[in-house]
This record gives C-alpha cells, structure tokens and sequence, in this order.
C-alpha cells in the first residue's frame, strides 16, 4: 500500500520534499504535516518524557495544540496523501491523549512498553483482599436469599453496605498507592543514566511488579463493586 | 461451550463444600482470586499433625461452572495425601481430569494456587506455633 507513512524512507526527512525535520509533526519547510508512526511512545507524541506523574492541564494543552495542527476539517481540500496523514495521526493523538490522561490505562501502557505486549500479567491478588472478596460474594449470597431488593433495610443489606464501602475506600487507596509507584518509577528514570544499568533495570523491574499488582487489584475491586451496585439497585448480579 | 460431563457432575453436587475453624492450628486456609474473572475461591485442609496427612478439606467457590468443579476436585484429590503428595498435584491433572477447554485453564491454576496458599497457610501455623498452642 503506498502512503506516506510507508513510503518514507528516512523518518527524520520530510516525506514530501525531503528536508530535514525540525519537528517531528510538521516541515518547517514546505509546511506539510508529518506521519506519526504506528505503535511509537505515545508519550513523545505528546511531546512527553517517559514518566508516570503527569500534569494533566498540561497534557490537555498540548493535545489541544497538536490537534490544531493535525485537525482533519483543515485538510478537506488537502491533497490525499496530506488529507490521510491528518485523519490517521488526529485518530492517534486521540488514542495517546486518552492513554495518556487515565492513571490505570497510563500505568498499563508503561508495562506494555517496558515489558512488552506479550508480558504475561499477574494474576496474584493479596490474600487481604481475596477474603474481603470472599466475604462480599457471601454477603451477596445472603442478599440474595432474603429476596434482594425487596428488603433494602434488611441486616443483609445494611452488612453488603457496609463491605461496599470498605471496598470502595480500598479502590480509592488503590489509585494513592499507584501515585506512590509512578513517584518511584520516575525517580529511577530521572536518575538513570543508562537505562541498560543492570542495577536501574532491576530496580524498575521490582517497580513495574507493583504496578503490575496494583492494576490486578484495582480491576478485581472494580468488578465486585460493580456487582454490590448492580445487586443493591436489584438488578441481575452475574455470579456465573 | 459446551461444559464436559464431569464439570457439570461437580458443578451440580460439589464435594466438600463448607468452611472450617480457619484460626486451628491444624486447619490450613488459602483464598485466591482472579482479578480477570472475578471469581474467588476458598480452599482449607485440615491436617492429621501427627502423620501429616490431609484429613479433611473444604472449599468455597464463588465463580463459574469451571471455578466451582476445579476446587471440588481438588477437595477430592487433596483427602487422604501427604503434604508432599498434595504439592504435587498440577493444575494440568485438573485440566486433564475436568477436559478443560483452553479459555478455562485460569481456573485450575487458580485451584493450583488455593491448595498451595493453604498448605502455606498450615506449615506456617505449624513453624510458629511451637509450644505456643
């Protein structure tokens, strides 16, 4: 397929007139928009160091000035070729920018990065959190039995009250405790001189670990919750 | 997908359900869950101190058809073993035994990590509570 994303022979020149780039997203000098490749750092196509604590009114600026560049509705009379680039790079600011804004999506996509798309992620939950779970699906049970909804100030009720809360705290501790990992990871970035330093690798390694749990945690806390909602505003609760 | 007829055997009358005095020195407690599926599972055993055989176990699945027949087999295999002989026991004997389809071998690894959270559970029970019990 010919496009100007495949046909570019160096990436560092300008697919149309060949000059050297100075910006990766446009030529200063025959003022073409520039294809941004598929799959690269989403973080340096906002403009970004790879780091995890992220200002997000400054994260909103640059997507809201990279999208003026590459804004489709500017193109409508382009020639193909630059009309393509825009759609393609504009669907791909959306992507990185929405990556990007989400703490759980950013810390995935920091392992995705580091570790790779084929890295096999935890499954291990901590035992604390399993018997809080363990409880919860005893309590929906029990819910369930006395006719569910029907008895909202039932003792059964008021008991799945009470370990939604906690859970809900605990899905709330989750996103400080993933704060205090991306505080870690961009400190072993910031001082890492070689990224290939054995100590620095094993370092982050142990980091993105954590992070890698902390993510596991976070999706099983989410989907009980969901189910204490689902069950306390008496719809279905799919426990099969 | 269909369920192979052993699944559903266990599914409709599951072994060895119920829960035991987690807090006895002879009673070894794992729970696992599986944050991709949601489920959890609740896996005891209960141990003879003198010959170190698995005299009981007992579990408590909330999960899928698979969850629950995983873990009640894993009941029925654990009675009756030595610590060692328990251990040994692999998720892919559960596979094998249930005939698993591939989206639902998560399952028995999680059966896998239950009988060995809970053999964890009671040798620590057993290095700590010397004379203290």
């Amino acid at each position: 397929m010919s496009s100007p994303e495949n046909d570019r022979i160096d990436p560092s020149l300008c697919w149309n007139c060949h000059t050297q780039l100075e910006s990766p997203y446009k030529c200063d000098s025959c003022v073409k928009i520039q294809p941004w490749p598929d799959g690269a750092d989403r973080f340096a196509f906002l403009g970004l160091p790879r780091r995890l604590r992220i200002d997000l009114n400054d994260l909103e600026e640059r997507f809201l000035r990279l999208s003026r560049i590459f804004h489709p509705d500017f193109f409508q009379d382009s020639a193909d070729q630059e009309r393509e680039i825009s759609l393609v790079n504009a669907a791909r600011l959306n992507k990185a920018y929405n990556t990007l804004k989400d703490p759980t999506q950013r810390a995935a996509y920091i392992l995705e990065l580091e570790l790779g798309a084929q890295h096999k992620h935890t499954k291990a939950i901590p035992q604390d959190l399993a018997f809080e779970i363990m409880e919860l699906q005893d309590a929906l049970a029990e819910y369930a039995d006395q006719g569910g909804a029907a008895k909202s100030t039932s003792a059964a009720a008021r008991e799945l009250q009470r370990l939604h809360d906690t859970l809900r705290q605990r899905y709330e501790q989750n996103l400080n405790d993933l704060d205090l990992f991306f505080a870690q990871y961009d400190k072993v970035m910031d001082e890492s001189t070689s990224p290939f330093e054995p100590q620095v690798t094993a370092r982050k390694k142990e980091i993105l670990t954590r992070i890698d749990q902390t993510l596991a945690a976070r999706l099983y806390v989410r989907r009980a919750l969901e189910n204490v909602t689902a069950a306390l505003e008496g719809r279905d609760v799919n426990q099969l | 997908m269909a369920y192979s007829e052993k699944v559903i055997d266990h599914y409709q009358n599951p072994r060895n359900v119920g829960s035991m005095d987690k807090t006895a020195k002879d009673v070894g407690t794992g729970i696992v869950g599986a944050p991709e599926c949601g489920d959890v599972m609740k896996l005891q055993i209960q141990v003879d101190e003198k010959t170190g055989i698995v005299k009981d176990a007992k579990f408590k699945t909330f999960g899928c058809g698979s969850a629950i027949a995983s873990s009640s087999l894993a009941t029925e295999w654990l009675r009756g073993r030595s610590i060692d002989e328990a251990l040994s026991i692999k998720n892919t004997d559960i596979v094998q035994e249930l005939a698993l389809p591939p989206v639902k071998i998560h399952c028995s690894v999680l059966a896998e990590d239950a009988i060995k959270a809970a053999i964890a559970d009671y040798q620590k029970k057993q290095n700590n509570g010397n004379g203290s019990k």
